[in-house]
């Protein structure tokens, strides 16, 4: 195999190479990075319109030359983008708040991305935990919709992502941006064709990382309110049936850690 | 060839001719139902476990015949091809039935590294060797006979044993394959390495020809050097549907696809070409 070996070595590294060749190399050279940065983009319109075409176009690049494409399916290629426009914004001279929050942006946006192509799973119906005694219900343990993505992020960019990629929809109201406000917690999930994001409190994010973790319902309330003793278990409860995050749940004889009960 | 032969096997696309179905135009084929003969979606943009992409797909075959075209499996590489793509293929098939299942005539990755892009395989016995062992294993993965896309290119390998109609014809001889003939890059790659593409029309065996892509391209100037490149950003050019012509007068009425990938205009546009497909096949093979 030593010719097609050696044909397809050099032509790779021409492709990696920064500087662009003439002619017809120089097409797949150019090929290249822009069906990468046109990948990268779906997955963060957002971060691109923030930040400017141009600018990711250099984002995009940099981000190639050090973390190439792995798979066959561009799809995965923005996996290691948050991580990596983190560290490109920490530098000395993108201290204000304004950068800081880009990556915390990009990371909302793969999170989006991954809750939109997730694993189908059917909602349990509220009406299911009529069944269970009311004594089992502490010891429920949930099964969680597989889009369901948490997310504590520094800047509060709910608004920020809003206000750049679904300003289009003149429905959405944009919220105010404070970027003052400091840290927010996220919880993503698809509820039929749309990926919903909703703002936690400290509260109701320890409670859904508790579920998410496999502590049952008592556990993950009393989590909860050791970090907010306000928390409203019921409008949890509400909003995780009503957007569809259960799609089972079991209860477990305590300390024995059998099904009684499969959903 | 395994015995994993699900209905749909050697299945053929319709006479009329079909669409690339592309993300822009989701909501328009949903809207309005059936307007062409069949639709054509890339695998790789249907790989996710779930999620709305699945429905639509399984919406629009309910309108539609449906054919699955692979980007990203790079059948050249020398690499062992990525069992999770494989995989992938085999859960997408399972579950939209498609009417055809076809791949291109390219590699795309060297040394774990992925370009993402056809490039294009040097016309030698030991390429010709290795994609034949490649399209068998494919096939035996999917259960299914693959069509083989001739693919556009912009550079030559200056050894090559082989043209490249008789590296394809070569290549369906070995591994059972039938062929896409992309029109459109018979004609980019004829312009652009000087060789006569009526030639390379009429020496691919009629039979294995399960499929047509016509496409647009444009111009770009090197220095003194005119390059056709394969933009699939505009309506097909005329040259392209007098070789269309002649590829139905070799080799009679074969099922035809519009691709069209950036500008995209109305989903109309797209329709429209596909009904000048259709035309011209009616003129020249009757109806």
């Amino acid at each position: 195999m030593t010719d097609l070996r050696a044909w397809q070595a050099d032509f790779a590294a021409t492709l990696r190479a920064p500087q662009a060749p003439a002619g017809g190399m120089g097409v797949y050279h150019a090929n290249h990075r822009a069906n990468f940065r046109r990948a990268l983009a779906l997955a963060y319109p957002a971060l691109e319109r923030l930040v400017g075409a141009d600018y990711f176009t250099q984002l995009s690049d940099e981000f190639q030359a050090c973390t190439p494409s792995r798979s066959g399916d561009l799809h995965h290629a923005g996996a290691p983008f948050p991580a990596f426009v983190r560290a490109h914004f920490a530098a000395p001279r993108f201290a204000a708040a304004r950068y800081r929050c880009l990556a915390d942006v990009a990371e909302l946006e793969w999170a989006h991305q991954e809750s939109w192509l997730a694993a189908d799973a059917t909602p349990l119906d509220l009406g299911t935990l009529r069944d269970i005694a009311a004594a089992d219900w502490p010891s429920l343990r949930w099964v969680l919709h597989p889009s369901l993505r948490l997310l504590h992020l520094a800047s509060p960019v709910h608004a920020i992502w809003l206000a750049n990629c679904r300003a289009a929809d003149a429905a959405l109201e944009t919220p105010a941006i404070e970027l003052g406000e400091g840290a927010q917690n996220l919880r993503l999930g698809r509820a039929g064709e749309t990926v919903l994001v909703r703002v936690l409190s400290d509260g109701a994010d320890a409670f859904w990382r508790g579920l998410a973790a496999g502590a049952t319902l008592a556990e993950a309330t009393d989590a909860a309110l050791a970090r907010e003793p306000d928390f409203d278990l019921t409008a949890q409860l509400t909003a995780a049936f009503g957007d569809g995050m259960v799609t089972g749940c079991e209860l477990r004889s305590s300390g024995l850690g059998s099904p009684a009960e499969n959903t | 060839m395994s015995d994993r032969k699900p209905a749909g096997w050697n299945v053929a696309a319709p006479r009329s001719a079909g669409v690339g179905l592309r993300g822009a135009h989701h909501d328009a084929w949903l809207r309005q139902g059936a307007r062409t003969g069949w639709l054509e979606a890339h695998a790789e943009n249907h790989f996710a476990l779930g999620g709305p992409l699945q429905g639509l797909l399984e919406s629009l075959h309910d309108d539609h015949p449906l054919a699955l075209h692979g980007v990203g499996l790079s059948l050249g590489n020398l690499e062992p091809l990525d069992p999770r793509h494989l995989a992938h293929w085999r859960r997408l098939i399972d579950r939209h039935d498609p009417c055809v299942v076809s791949e291109h005539l390219c590699w795309g990755a060297c040394d774990g590294v992925h370009f993402n892009d056809l490039l294009p395989l040097p016309f030698t016995e030991e390429a010709l060797q290795h994609v034949a062992v490649r399209v068998r294993e494919f096939q035996d993965v999917i259960g299914r006979r693959v069509l083989i896309e001739n693919v556009s290119s912009y550079v030559r390998y200056a050894e090559s044993a082989l043209e490249e109609w008789e590296f394809l014809a070569a290549l369906v001889e070995r591994s059972g394959c039938g062929l896409l003939l992309d029109i459109n890059n018979v004609f980019v790659n004829a312009c652009n390495h000087g060789y006569d593409a009526t030639r390379f029309l009429r020496a691919l065996p009629s039979e294995a020809i399960g499929e047509i892509h016509l496409a647009g391209h444009a111009m770009q100037t090197d220095g003194e050097r005119v390059m056709r490149i394969d933009t699939h950003d505009r309506p097909v050019s005329d040259a392209v549907w007098d070789l269309y012509r002649l590829a139905l007068r070799v080799h009679g009425r074969v099922p035809t696809l519009i691709e069209w990938d950036a500008d995209l205009p109305p989903l109309e546009k797209l329709v429209a070409e596909a009904r000048r497909a259709d035309a011209i096949a009616i003129e020249v093979c009757g109806d």
